[in-house]
């Protein structure tokens, strides 16, 4: 009995290799430094990689060329006809990302072109780095890379445990009372917190009187 | 930008003079292959001397940066004048004459003009993107960025801070203890740019891809021909990863040019060019000054070298022209150990503690994301085979090799005998960046395997490449 996975696997490489536009591009994000190419079409560079060797020792025997020469010769061929098909693979995704990034990103600004990548938590950033009056604040919010996204665009202010500036964005736990000007997060209870600028409802800075 | 482009112009103008001292009584390189060893070079001086001058406490400001380095150009020039060498040689323009000269049939010349258009395009593609895009990886902020950041708004390197931020210690989990010189690159682009622009601060980057792209062209299309060169090259700018990472401030591209530029000069100084061991020295050096792992490269070249002198002792060869060039070079990276040990920064990044295992499996992991082909061309995948098939390598070869193979080697001995990298994104990443700092080294001996196999292609064995495979 086939298993149906493999079957289906082996069905796909034979489906790519007659129509080699069907082979998806390949996926990936340098933020992990990897790119993600589908196991079709690695199957059909190895493939067409053992083809043209087999094909070419065979030429070059037929040509009187003793069998170790035919073989260098044949594998150097092999090289450079799966290089130009991986050339041909990976240039496509390369050039399709450029265009979108040419769509997203010219004739913008660096801070447009940032806001772009990072939207609100950016904005944020950049309105508490204006309000804040020296290089300290306490950050508060639930979401870890939030927190680290938002620590590297206000510098060179630095995060520090009990500074008198608070900025809050996106804490679940945390909770700003207007009328009484407390700030509760967890066992944290800070009085005189006065509002500075609220970006929206959940993010928001304060400075203790 | 115009700021940005100077800040790009003088460390070349530093490295240029340098590499034209170096290298006056060397009659066969010409002004591209000098403009593209220059870059890198004044780079990597520019990096290390603003170091020196932030630990004597000296403000990383414009002009206390500059001005030693113009001081610098000015007296070098001077240097250069008085002793006649020639510092603009006629350039030339040998692709363009093969292209359009008489000489070539019309298919040679088809193939290398669209090769030439695609590498062409390719690495302006590159620029292009660095253009685009500001920093958007998050282990750029964290491992490079943020330091850089704070180095520059904060006029030095954070040495008078409180412990906890003691040369950057805790911005956004930044390991201190990496080497500066990406840092520094960023603080240098911003000096000139006059605030932190998280676009053109990292306009050296891309820089770097071109001037080892041109550099690899050339050489290889001196040993065998510009069609064989042009091909490999295009294939080699091929890989996915290089070309994020070109555009994006890591550092292991600038690593990977440190390491292949290395291992030319010494293939340059075991054919008897005395020029090429000093600047085998100061590649070393900028290695060991842009990452923590350069030393694991660098220890088995010099172990090389050594072997080479050692085997080649009374044969012409000088320790004066040779050894002592080479180890003092290496001199431009004590001052970044001498400060990383006295303030035990410890080696490596933070997470990383010595706790061993044995997982041999690893090893075949490691096999599996090689044959996988994501990130690289087929180079990979092609070495071992042609390897095998080029027959005996040449001593030439093998001294080359093996520190690229020692290198190799010691990140699959860090997978199998630690427990770093377990997680699967973790050690895919740690695996396919490494591999990219020794992936142009890999084409280099890719390509002088082909070399060999075409050599051999109707049975010569050794001696000077056939005339037929030679440019004109």
């Amino acid at each position: 009995m086939f298993d149906e996975t493999l079957f289906t696997k082996a069905y796909n490489v034979g489906s790519c290799l007659t129509d080699l536009l069907t082979v998806q591009p390949m996926h990936g994000a340098s933020v992990n430094g990897w790119v993600d190419i589908p196991l079709t079409f690695v199957i059909m560079i190895y493939f067409m990689a053992i083809t043209i060797t087999a094909a070419s020792v065979a030429y070059f025997m037929k040509k009187k060329n003793p069998f170790v020469q035919a073989l260098r010769k044949s594998v150097l061929i092999a090289f450079f006809c799966s290089g130009l098909l991986y050339l041909v693979y990976s240039e496509r995704t390369w050039y399709e990302w450029l265009r979108h990034d040419v769509d997203a990103y010219s004739g913008k600004s660096t801070e447009e072109k940032t806001f772009i990548d990072f939207g609100s938590i950016y904005d944020f950033a950049l309105a508490a780095q204006k309000a804040l009056k020296d290089g300290e604040y306490t950050l508060y919010t639930s979401n870890k890379s939030f927190s680290l996204i938002a620590q590297y665009y206000l510098l060179p202010k630095r995060n520090r445990t009990n500074s008198k500036n608070i900025l809050v964005f996106y804490d679940t736990d945390a909770i700003y009372d207007d009328s009484t000007k407390t700030f509760i997060k967890g066992d944290t209870r800070v009085e005189n917190a006065e509002m500075i600028f609220r970006y929206d409802a959940g993010a928001y800075m304060l400075r203790i009187r | 930008m115009i700021t940005a482009l100077v800040a790009l112009v003088i460390p070349l103008m530093l490295g240029f003079l340098i590499v034209s001292l170096l290298l006056q009584h060397d009659t066969t390189s010409g002004l591209a292959e000098r403009f593209c060893l220059a870059y890198p070079l004044g780079m990597g001086i520019v990096t290390v001397q603003m170091f020196l001058l932030a630990i004597v406490h000296v403000p990383l400001k414009l002009w206390y940066v500059a001005a030693p380095i113009m001081i610098e150009i000015a007296g070098l020039s001077l240097w250069t004048r008085k002793r006649n060498v020639v510092l603009i040689k006629a350039p030339s323009f040998g692709l363009l004459s093969e292209i359009f000269g008489a000489g070539s049939n019309w298919i040679k010349k088809v193939s290398l003009v669209i090769l030439t258009a695609l590498v062409t395009v390719k690495i302006a593609s590159i620029f292009m993107e660095t253009c685009l895009r500001p920093i958007f990886a998050w282990d750029s902020f964290a491992n490079w960025s943020a330091g850089a950041k704070a180095f520059f708004y904060s006029h030095g390197l954070l040495l008078d801070a409180s412990p906890e931020d003691f040369f950057g210690k805790g911005l956004l989990n930044r390991n201190a203890n990496y080497p500066p010189h990406n840092p520094l690159l960023q603080v240098w682009m911003s000096l000139w740019i006059e605030h932190f622009d998280e676009v053109f601060v990292k306009l050296w980057s891309p820089v770097y891809l071109l001037s080892m792209s041109v550099y690899l062209y050339v050489i290889m299309a001196r040993e065998t021909s510009r069609l064989i060169s042009l091909a490999i090259l295009v294939l080699f700018l091929s890989s996915p990863l290089m070309s994020l990472h070109s555009f994006e401030v890591y550092s292991d591209v600038p690593l990977s040019v440190y390491i292949l530029f290395a291992l030319i000069m010494f293939l340059y100084s075991m054919r008897g060019k005395d020029g090429y061991w000093a600047l085998m020295g100061l590649f070393s050096a900028e290695a060991l000054f842009t990452k923590d792992e350069a030393p694991f490269f660098v220890l088995p070249l010099l172990l090389a070298a050594a072997v080479f002198l050692w085997q080649n002792k009374g044969q012409g060869i000088t320790l004066r022209k040779s050894a002592i060039p080479l180890f003092a070079s290496l001199f431009l990276a004590v001052p970044w150990f001498v400060f990383k040990f006295t303030h035990k920064l410890g080696f490596g990044a933070d997470y990383v503690t010595v706790e061993l295992t044995l997982r041999p499996e690893m090893v075949w992991q490691v096999i599996l994301l090689i044959a996988s082909l994501a990130n690289f061309n087929v180079f990979f995948l092609f070495i071992p085979l042609l390897a095998i098939l080029a027959g005996r390598p040449k001593k030439e070869f093998i001294l080359l090799g093996v520190p690229v193979l020692c290198y190799a080697s010691f990140f699959i001995t860090v997978y199998a005998l630690t427990v770093f990298f377990s997680g699967k994104l973790m050690f895919e990443a740690a695996v396919f960046r490494n591999m990219l700092t020794y992936y142009p080294s890999v084409c280099f001996l890719t390509f002088l395997l082909i070399k060999t196999i075409i050599l051999r292609w109707d049975g010569v064995q050794t001696g000077s490449i056939s005339p037929k495979y030679l440019s004109p």
